[in-house]
């Protein structure tokens, strides 16, 4: 019998990589996508019935269109990373995945470096198109914080999905739109806990009065990134154990 | 854990160590005190449907961790050990894949992530699709593959990046003949070429076809271990059941009831079902009807081939003697 070959394992940073391509490969060629995008012109539709209105005003706009966005990480975000993630923890195809070299938490962060980004990135260029059609007030802040906003919510669905994969869609859709939207509307410290809040925070745009909402940009970060590290851990934790 | 990118030390020693070892799912036993050691070469892992043979192979390829006892793959723990997974290939029953990906993309993305670097990973992919006979297909979606192309391509998968210890699990189930010979000859290869390889299968005359080493499982558990043949010659204590289709049955029964070995015979329409305790001379026996008095055959099957019924023979065949 000849001597084995050496072998080498790859590092987390291409494990990532390689995950990175594969969920992108997966995306693009996958029948969701045209889903998605068709989805995400939902803030134009809205910017358009309103720019048709007599009483023009170039906040209610962006604050109207900003309330569309933000249901719409209720939809995209599920539909994108909780998809991709529940359903290859609930199919067969993680037997291959795990079989391999490489620390399990590489496989969650490979596809979320590419989920992530994209369905803020989405978002943003959902929001902009709605804005210039509609005639909305632009500001970076605002624009910055529905990308943040949507990539923190695409983490957590990711992590609700490792929870609960066979049901990834269902549970991350239930938490964003129940859960969470429900604790926007909460008095008081209950709505701190709501991604949807924080992110209407960080937006920073005047609301009804034009009393800018309470609490600072910097804070809301704080809690969108806190909120996104637990459940983070919660979901590796998670993974660390589960079997295939 | 090595440092990423380092070689991995290779280690002598048995391939697989199993030590009273048993898995749960839940209250639903897949493995029960199993103790076994492979040091190399060819093992078939025999047994009907929910004997524990997917279980085991899950267990070596670190997809489950042991409930109680403990298993070792090259000295290491596959569950937690990261780095002993770069010697495996694994190759599960199923035949889910990524579809949207390409044959040559599926096999090269598997070989990168077992450690293959990028600038080798797609001629090791090419060179693994080509053992397989798949180099015509590899540019086309796995998406429009027949259930032989998947079992090819998934073996791709698995020796793309050439590892010491193959685990396939029934490889040959819902095959066409000819993926179905090539994929033997393939596992011949490896074997030649040194690899360890465990194949696992509910049907005897694949494994027969594949090995003389066996371990037979039933219900979770170690049934038996060791030669093909000791454990035929268990299985063929059983009655054995042969289907004759001839034109004239009961010419074909009367000279086969005047033999010693068989113990029943079943009419139906054109045919007739023998149960006999020697098939090989039964066998010999129906040669014999055929050329030296002249009886017709048109079609011999074996519809006997259900392993579950056997091990139920054999276990009950166990008790009854102890």
């Amino acid at each position: 019998m000849s001597a084995p070959a050496p072998r080498t394992v790859p590092s987390a940073g291409d494990a990532i990589g390689i995950m990175a391509g594969l969920t992108l490969k997966r995306v693009f060629r996958g029948k969701l996508v045209w889903f998605v995008f068709l989805t995400a012109g939902l803030p134009t539709v809205t910017a358009l019935a309103m720019r048709s209105s007599s009483a023009h005003d170039p906040v209610k706009v962006a604050t109207s269109t900003l309330s569309v966005v933000q249901l719409l990480f209720a939809i995209l975000a599920p539909m994108l990373t909780g998809s991709a993630v529940g359903d290859e923890l609930g199919s067969k195809t993680t037997s291959y995945l795990w079989s391999r070299p490489v620390p399990r938490w590489t496989i969650l962060v490979g596809k979320l470096v590419v989920l992530a980004p994209l369905t803020g990135l989405l978002l943003m260029v959902a929001w902009i198109a709605s804005l210039a059609i509609g005639g909305g007030l632009m500001s970076g802040q605002a624009i910055a914080a529905v990308g943040f906003g949507a990539m923190i919510v695409s983490v957590v669905v990711a992590a609700i999905a490792t929870i609960g994969p066979k049901h990834g869609i269902a549970f991350s859709l239930l938490y964003v739109l129940v859960i969470d939207l429900g604790l926007a509307l909460m008095p008081g410290s209950l709505s701190q806990l709501s991604l949807v809040h924080q992110t209407t925070v960080l937006a920073g745009l005047p609301q009804g009065s034009a009393e800018p909402p309470l609490g600072s940009a910097l804070g809301a970060a704080l809690w969108l990134v806190g909120l996104a590290a637990i459940w983070l851990v919660v979901a590796l934790r998670q993974l660390r154990t589960r079997e295939a | 854990m090595t440092a990423a990118g380092e070689p991995l030390a290779v280690v002598g020693g048995p391939t697989v160590v199993v030590d009273t070892c048993s898995k749960w799912y839940g209250a639903v036993l897949g493995v029960s005190d199993i103790s076994w050691k492979l040091e190399g070469g060819v093992v078939g892992l025999l047994g009907p449907n929910g004997a524990g043979k997917s279980t085991l192979i899950k267990l070596m390829a670190g997809l489950l961790a042991p409930s109680r006892g403990t298993l070792r793959v090259y000295g290491a723990d596959p569950f937690q050990d990261v780095d002993v997974r770069a010697r495996i290939g694994y190759a599960p029953e199923h035949e889910a894949a990524w579809d949207e990906l390409t044959a040559l993309e599926l096999v090269t993305t598997m070989a990168r992530l077992a450690g293959v670097p990028a600038n080798r990973a797609d001629k090791a992919a090419k060179d693994a699709l080509a053992q397989v006979g798949m180099t015509a297909s590899m540019q086309r979606p796995v998406r429009g593959f027949s259930k032989g192309m998947r079992q090819r391509t998934k073996l791709a998968t698995t020796i793309a990046h050439d590892p010491d210890f193959l685990l396939l699990d029934e490889p040959l189930t819902g095959v066409d003949p000819m993926a179905r010979i090539d994929i033997i000859a393939q596992i011949e290869a490896l074997a030649k070429a040194g690899k360890t390889i465990v194949v696992s299968s509910h049907v005897l005359y694949e494994v027969e076809a594949l090995t003389e080493d066996i371990l037979v499982m039933y219900r979770g558990q170690q049934l038996a271990s060791g030669n093909v043949y000791g454990i035929r010659q268990l299985i063929d204590r059983r009655p054995h059941t042969i289907r004759i289709e001839s034109p004239d049955p009961r010419a074909l029964a009367a000279m086969m009831a005047a033999t010693d070995h068989v113990a029943r015979l079943i009419f139906e329409r054109g045919a007739v079902i023998i149960e006999t305790r020697d098939p090989d001379r039964c066998y010999d026996d129906l040669s014999a009807a055929v050329l030296e008095r002249g009886i017709p055959i048109s079609a011999m099957t074996s519809p006997d081939n259900n392993l579950g019924a056997v091990f139920e023979y054999l276990t009950t065949d166990a008790r009854g003697a102890s």
